[in-house]
């Protein structure tokens, strides 16, 4: 079994604001693993950042327990902080100081040995060295992130926290920040991550939690989760006359269901028993086949069929 | 080196480079307290010249100024850090509220240090002034940089829960006023009427004030009640900066993630 790093059991935490009575988080329970990459999606508001600032001690729940390493995050935040970071893609940076002026002064802060090493190898990974005398609160917004990942990795730290790490970056600069992240899970890190980019969450995560409404609505691997909420193989058969196929598979026991528009047509399928069958019909069918493909959903599909279903209920 | 210490030498080291770099910073050293000094000693030499008044105008603006440096240098880096919104950064860390605060009060300590510097070396080369009771003197800034503390980590405390903004200008203004009041260069007993003394009184820099002109002989003071009202104000700011920051854990305003 794999050992958890954190722990949430049951956390609820609210706030009143111009007399209205708001709940941010709503029992939310949920455990993150040694060596995971999680991620924690859901909309603006869903309460992603209320759970990282519980987590980083710097909020105390209503309700519930937040543990880190075992250890209390309400309680015992300063033993914690010194085996984690964070880096939040809103963050800024103090003024006045070069990037490895401020290093320096988080090294101090962490009481960590070694400081000129540690600073060159984390502007190094970050890509940052040749920056190292300028002022980071004059940097783009890109070389901005990748100094606060560079802040965050200082300490080495067992559990990162990545709120955003990528948002408003560059193709370019968000693809190297995603390497950087994939680096650090093979040294054993946990992360977990709050993003809007589902791609990225498919590319990067072990596992996702779905957040809506203080709610965590979905939790798991993105394979089990789409097998849960896509129970069906989907078809997509693109033809000049659909109601030819349409005719000839409508009987078939493990069709679900089917769409039909002029030219397309997307089959829904029970299980895989009659795949073979169903192809072998629809090509025999004579309907001017022009193509045909599996369709597989992406997280993308999930998530806005779970916000969705959500809203209606 | 010990975790405490190193913490309490990494605010240091961003206070002075900050200090350093900031010109704003630069003029509350270099500037501000040779004005204040200035401004009293014209008048001085207008009314008439005595080296003893000269003298305790000299050691108020620099026990006036160190109360505001302490003051403002504990709770201004948490406002600073928020206002650059950095301060997640920061408290993400180990760093305590304490060493934060300790870090600031010395770097206080330091600029008053200065500025005592820069004081007695232009009161000596302008008017003769030489300090003779340095002792005397320390002792009287060792309680203004106590109660000063008190105030400071209170404020710092108001921040965590209240709008850091309006905690900044306390922190510049609340020195400043209590520093006035509590009788830096006069006595209280001859300027305020008896109700308003008895309040001052339970002020710990009103005794402070007095051990520092009793240098010139000018005041008696009660050490018994120094240290008194020192502890209870020490103890009131644990209690205050404490209950604050609990608050503001609570609500949500300790720090703004996102």
């Amino acid at each position: 079994m794999i050992k958890s790093v954190l722990t949430l059991h049951n956390i609820s935490k609210s706030f009143s604001t111009d007399g209205q009575h708001i709940k941010a988080v709503d029992s939310v329970t949920l455990n993150i693993g040694k060596g995971e990459i999680f991620g924690l999606l859901g909309p603006n508001g869903a309460g992603k950042t209320t759970l990282i600032s519980i987590l980083c001690g710097f909020l105390i729940p209503d309700t519930g327990r937040a543990e880190i390493f075992g250890m209390d995050c309400t309680k015992q935040s300063q033993k914690i902080h010194k085996r984690m970071n964070f880096a939040s893609g809103f963050s800024g940076i103090s003024e006045f100081f070069n990037a490895e002026e401020l290093l320096n002064f988080y090294c101090m802060v962490y009481n960590l040995d070694n400081r000129k090493k540690r600073i060159e190898t984390a502007l190094k990974l970050t890509g940052l060295y040749e920056h190292r005398k300028r002022r980071p609160s004059d940097f783009s917004s890109g070389l901005g992130r990748r100094f606060l990942i560079s802040k965050a990795i200082l300490n080495d730290p067992e559990l990162l926290l990545l709120d955003e790490p990528t948002v408003g970056l560059d193709v370019e600069s968000a693809g190297k920040l995603r390497l950087l992240i994939k680096d650090m899970k093979k040294q054993g890190k946990t992360i977990l991550l709050t993003t809007h980019n589902m791609r990225e969450a498919e590319e990067l995560c072990d596992r996702i939690g779905l957040i809506k409404d203080g709610k965590i609505i979905a939790c798991g691997k993105f394979q089990d989760l789409k097998k849960k909420f896509f129970p069906f193989e989907v078809i997509e058969v693109s033809c000049t006359e659909p109601k030819k196929i349409e005719k000839i598979i409508s009987k078939m026991k493990s069709i679900v269901r089917i769409e039909k528009s002029e030219t397309n047509l997307k089959l829904y399928i029970n299980g895989d028993s009659e795949l073979a069958k169903i192809f072998d019909a629809i090509i025999s069918s004579k309907a001017g086949i022009r193509s045909m493909n599996m369709v597989e959903p992406e997280l993308e599909d999930l998530y806005t069929k779970l916000m969705r279903v959500n809203k209606h209920e | 080196m010990n975790e405490t210490i190193q913490q309490i030498m990494a605010v240091l080291y961003r206070n002075i480079i900050w200090s350093y770099r900031s010109p704003f910073r630069l003029a509350d050293v270099f500037i501000w307290p040779l004005l204040l000094l200035f401004t009293f000693t014209f008048f001085l030499l207008l009314v008439g010249y005595d080296v003893q008044y000269i003298g305790i105008i000299v050691l108020a603006v620099i026990a006036w100024k160190g109360m505001f440096f302490v003051t403002f240098e504990i709770s201004t880096i948490f406002v600073e850090e928020h206002w650059d919104d950095s301060l997640p950064n920061l408290l993400v860390s180990p760093i305590t509220a304490f060493t934060l605060a300790m870090g600031g009060a010395i770097t206080g300590l330091l600029k008053s240090l200065l500025v005592l510097i820069i004081c007695l070396a232009v009161s000596f080369l302008a008017y003769g002034f030489v300090l003779t009771d340095l002792l005397t003197f320390a002792i009287g800034i060792f309680f203004i940089f106590l109660s000063s503390f008190s105030i400071g980590f209170a404020l710092f405390g108001l921040a965590c829960c209240y709008d850091k903004r309006n905690i900044f200008t306390l922190g510049f203004v609340l020195p400043e006023v209590l520093g006035l009041l509590c009788g830096p260069y006069f006595n209280v007993e001859q300027v305020f009427p008896q109700w308003f003394v008895s309040i001052v009184n339970l002020f710990p820099m009103t005794h402070a004030f007095n051990v520092i002109k009793s240098v010139f002989g000018l005041a008696q003071p009660d050490y018994f009640m120094l240290i008194i009202t020192t502890v209870i104000w020490l103890g009131l700011s644990i209690v205050i900066h404490h209950t604050f920051y609990d608050m503001g854990r609570r609500k949500g305003t300790l720090v703004k993630v996102g």
